[in-house]
């Protein structure tokens, strides 16, 4: 089952595309990090999915076949905006108790077990709280709900590192003993490889990317060598950056397999967060999944549209 | 990963709506303003008891011995003054309850959707299970349903208050100021209000736009009717009548309740004409020429002698009037309130419908 | 501001398992390989026993914010390796200590590193420090082939070959 599925999905504010041609098939089981520069379109995606947005074209759907934002899909797919809106003039019991009320799957005793946990008072206004207390309010009732499907936008752009990490530690507690799928935005790449195990790229409201992230690197290969051979490289795989230094070049390649690179260069594999920079700064360059997406040998570096398919689950 | 239930119940019964649990919701949401709603409703109405009672046992007398035709108390002029001399009160209460209407449209209505789009809050409130449309929907019916009972209560208790002051001739049922705060109107305009308030709300999606707008909508529209909407809704289809003229000769627009012998008792007068020798209604200025006539032979005979209805009928006028008969009053209550209330629905129906489409 | 810190009344009776993971984001290898070289440090010197439970995925994941996947990935390799093992709704616990090599065959091993290779390096001109790099570089390199044929080798191994090369 696929947790997100969208299909030439397009979203237009006024004059400008947010979201432009965006085909995804998101498997289920997986912490997926939405990542791209800021106004890249993550946050239009992820509104598209939980039904806060309506595609201009193409179509969205969760968790298998239900609409987003249909009655069937706000059920079991919980949501936590930028900035994690509540209401300021409430306290936080009274949160709760409005959570239940929003919701027929709610669990109460759960969400306060685990405010107690965090030593956040139920009896103070949630527009008194930290931001780390605050983002963790959130989540509580997001987790509440025992949703199938959490989507998180920027869930860390405000919080210390200390708020960090107790955030991140939540959902991945929620995640080990549930088994829930998660997608999160995050415009902050460092961090994600201990957190994330699926990827998805956004560059100018475009997808750049998507993959399991041990896919992905496999796919990747740094070679290093001569200069003057470059070109050759360039003939062999498609280049996904390349950097001169003098004598010697650096090349990030696609390139699968574990045949060896070829003689005079060096081969290594890259970080995630080397990978997702090299894409980030040619936005003409994408690499979505499966095998017949992958170009052949003298394909150029950027992927000609018609080689999109979509994942039939 | 829990498996999708595929079942063959459609969505409807498959989601009802969880009336209590949204009532506590907008409860708690809505826990200040209904408040001082309660507190401001339960002042007024004890200032309504208050001034009833103030004028309870004088009114006992006038009802006692000045309703008949010969009155028996020899008072009753000097009662029916000190009515006169006492609405001061009456009228202050009048007036807050016409302005209570718009009250509610701005401090519960406006702020009802716009406060959450301004805040965001909407973002956590519509992903929630119950989904936006049933929630607006039953937000705004909870409200409508509360606002409507307490400004009905209150419009009653006024109605019970006004009813001696209506008696003796002093304010009239009819008049705009106690038209527009019965137990029918006072509610569908508070209904108004609140939509007017919830659509503008949705379409500014600010708080303080929204209030302001709503002030200078529902009470523009509350001035309006005070001033000529009402008065125009009273003059469709009333009934003609002969008047006497020994009250005195009322022509053109009068738009008053009938009193002291002249129209039918309890009704409302809605315009007065001559008719001249041949039975045809004469024009402003025609008629204008006959009273400077009139009056002139009057001063001329002297002020005992004085009997403007001999005049008329020697000279061949008629005085007639246009009324609408006091059985016919809560026929344009209801009217009226229907009005208000079905443009309260289509302008809820409308935010819905806004809000359905948002985003 | 009194805090008043409750513990979750789920984790009252679970025992405590005598190994705690740390994480350095910055070295290069893999979290999951972090995590299984943890657990061989901790038997190598004694801090876990045969029948020791190993931590829970799900109290890993809460100190150090990992994803839970990566856990289940380290504890498999530790399986796959004969480390440990996989009671269903238990937990994960230590099954074989890694084999423990004798004084005969160490002493053996330290002459012929003294005589052999060390020798040979000296002879070469590698001081001590250049000795050392290329030791820890080619180490790295034996440990690589032995465990993931044909894998690439990360940033941090390239830097320690780029080195041996010069």
């Amino acid at each position: 089952m696929n947790v997100i599925e969208t299909s030439g999905l397009g979203k237009r504010y006024h004059r400008t595309w947010g979201l432009r041609d965006c085909t995804l098939s998101i498997p289920a089981g997986h912490i997926v990090a939405l990542v791209g520069p800021n106004g890249a379109g993550k946050t239009t995606l992820l509104h598209c999915s939980v039904g806060l947005a309506t595609p201009t074209t193409g179509r969205v759907s969760v968790l298998g076949r239900l609409a987003a934002g249909s009655l069937d899909a706000l059920e079991r797919v919980a949501f936590v905006a930028q900035d994690a809106p509540l209401h300021s003039h409430l306290s936080v019991a009274a949160m709760l108790d409005l959570s239940r009320d929003l919701n027929r799957r709610f669990d109460l005793c759960h969400a306060e077990r685990r405010l107690r946990s965090l030593a956040i008072p139920l009896h103070r206004k949630v527009g008194k709280l930290s931001g780390g207390q605050h983002a963790q309010l959130a989540l509580a009732l997001a987790l509440a709900r025992h949703p199938d499907l959490l989507v998180l936008d920027e869930p860390l752009a405000r919080l210390d590192p200390l708020a960090r990490h107790d955030f991140l530690a939540h959902v991945m507690t929620a995640v080990a003993e549930e088994a829930l799928s998660v997608v999160f935005s995050s415009h902050v790449i460092s961090e994600l490889e201990r957190v994330a195990d699926y990827l998805v790229v956004l560059s100018a409201g475009r997808v750049q990317m998507a993959g399991a992230i041990d896919e992905l690197l496999a796919r990747h290969r740094l070679l290093s060598g001569p200069a003057e051979q470059a070109g050759r490289i360039g003939e062999l795989f498609p280049v996904v950056q390349a950097q001169n230094a003098g004598r010697r070049a650096e090349l990030l390649v696609r390139a699968a397999g574990p045949a060896g690179p070829p003689s005079g260069w060096q081969a290594s594999g890259v970080t995630l967060e080397e990978l997702v920079l090299a894409y980030l700064r040619d936005p003409s360059v994408s690499a979505l999944p499966g095998p017949s997406a992958l170009p052949g040998p003298a394909a150029p570096p950027a992927l000609p549209a018609s080689t999109h398919h979509e994942v039939t689950p | 990963m829990t498996a999708l239930t595929a079942t063959a119940t459609p969505a409807g019964r498959r989601h009802p709506v969880p009336w209590r649990s949204m009532a506590r919701a907008t409860w708690r949401q809505q826990r200040a303003a209904l408040i001082t709603l309660l507190a401001v409703s339960a002042a007024l109405a004890l200032a309504i008891v208050a001034g009833e009672l103030a004028i309870r046992a004088l009114y006992a007398r006038y009802a006692a011995g000045c309703l008949v035709p010969q009155p028996t108390d020899p008072n009753c002029g000097a009662i029916a003054n000190t009515f006169a001399a006492s609405t001061n009160g009456f009228t202050a209460l009048v007036i807050a309850l016409h302005v209570l209407p718009v009250v509610i449209g701005v401090f519960i209505g406006a702020p009802l959707i716009s406060r959450e789009l301004e805040s965001g809050t909407f973002r956590f409130t519509w992903t929630q299970e119950i989904g936006r449309t049933r929630y607006v929907l039953t937000t705004v019916t909870l409200l409508a349903v509360a606002v409507a009972a307490v400004t009905c209560a209150l419009g009653a208790l006024l109605g019970w208050y006004a009813h001696p002051f209506d008696v003796v001739g002093d304010e009239s049922r009819w008049q705009a100021g106690l038209f527009d705060t019965t137990a029918l109107t006072l509610p569908a305009w508070t209904l108004f209000a609140l939509a007017t308030g919830t659509l503008l709300g949705t379409l500014t999606g600010r708080i303080v736009t929204a209030m302001a707008t709503t002030a200078a909508t529902a009470g523009g529209f509350l001035v309006a009717a005070f001033w000529t909407l009402d008065r125009h809704l009273l003059s469709l289809g009333a009934l003609p009548a002969r008047a006497s003229a020994a009250v005195g000769v009322f022509v053109g627009p009068l738009n008053t309740n009938a009193g002291r012998g002249f129209g039918p008792a309890g009704s409302w007068l809605v315009r007065g004409w001559i008719t001249g020798p041949g039975g045809r209604e004469l024009s402003a200025a025609m008629a204008g020429a006959v009273q400077n006539r009139m009056y002139a032979a009057m001063t001329r005979a002297g002020k005992k002698a004085a009997d403007p209805a001999a005049w008329l009928s020697a000279h061949h006028y008629a005085l007639w009037l246009s009324y609408q008969p006091a059985g016919r009053f809560w026929y344009f209550q209801a009217i009226a309130a229907a009005v208000l209330v079905a443009l309260a629905i289509v302008f809820a129906l409308t935010a819905v419908w806004l809000i359905r489409r948002r985003g | 501001m009194k805090i008043d810190k409750q513990v979750d009344p789920d984790d009252s009776q679970a025992p405590v398992s005598p190994l705690v993971f740390r994480l350095d984001s910055h070295s290069g290898v893999p979290t999951y390989l972090q995590l299984v070289q943890q657990v061989e440090q901790a038997l190598r010197l004694g801090y876990l026993r045969r029948g020791d439970q190993l931590p829970r995925v799900k109290d890993v994941v809460a100190s150090l914010a990992i994803n839970p996947n990566t856990v289940l990935k380290a504890y498999r390799e530790l399986e796959h390796k004969g480390l440990a093992a996989g009671r269903p709704g238990q937990g994960t616990f230590v099954q074989a200590a890694p084999r423990a090599v004798d004084a005969e065959e160490l002493a053996a091993l330290r002459g012929s590193l003294v005589s052999g290779w060390l020798a040979e390096a000296a002879a070469a001109g590698l001081d001590d420090e250049a000795i050392t790099a290329l030791f820890q570089s080619a180490l790295r390199d034996f440990r690589e082939r032995r465990d993931t044929p044909g894998r690439p080798r990360g940033r941090g191994e390239r830097r320690g070959r780029r080195e041996a090369v010069a």
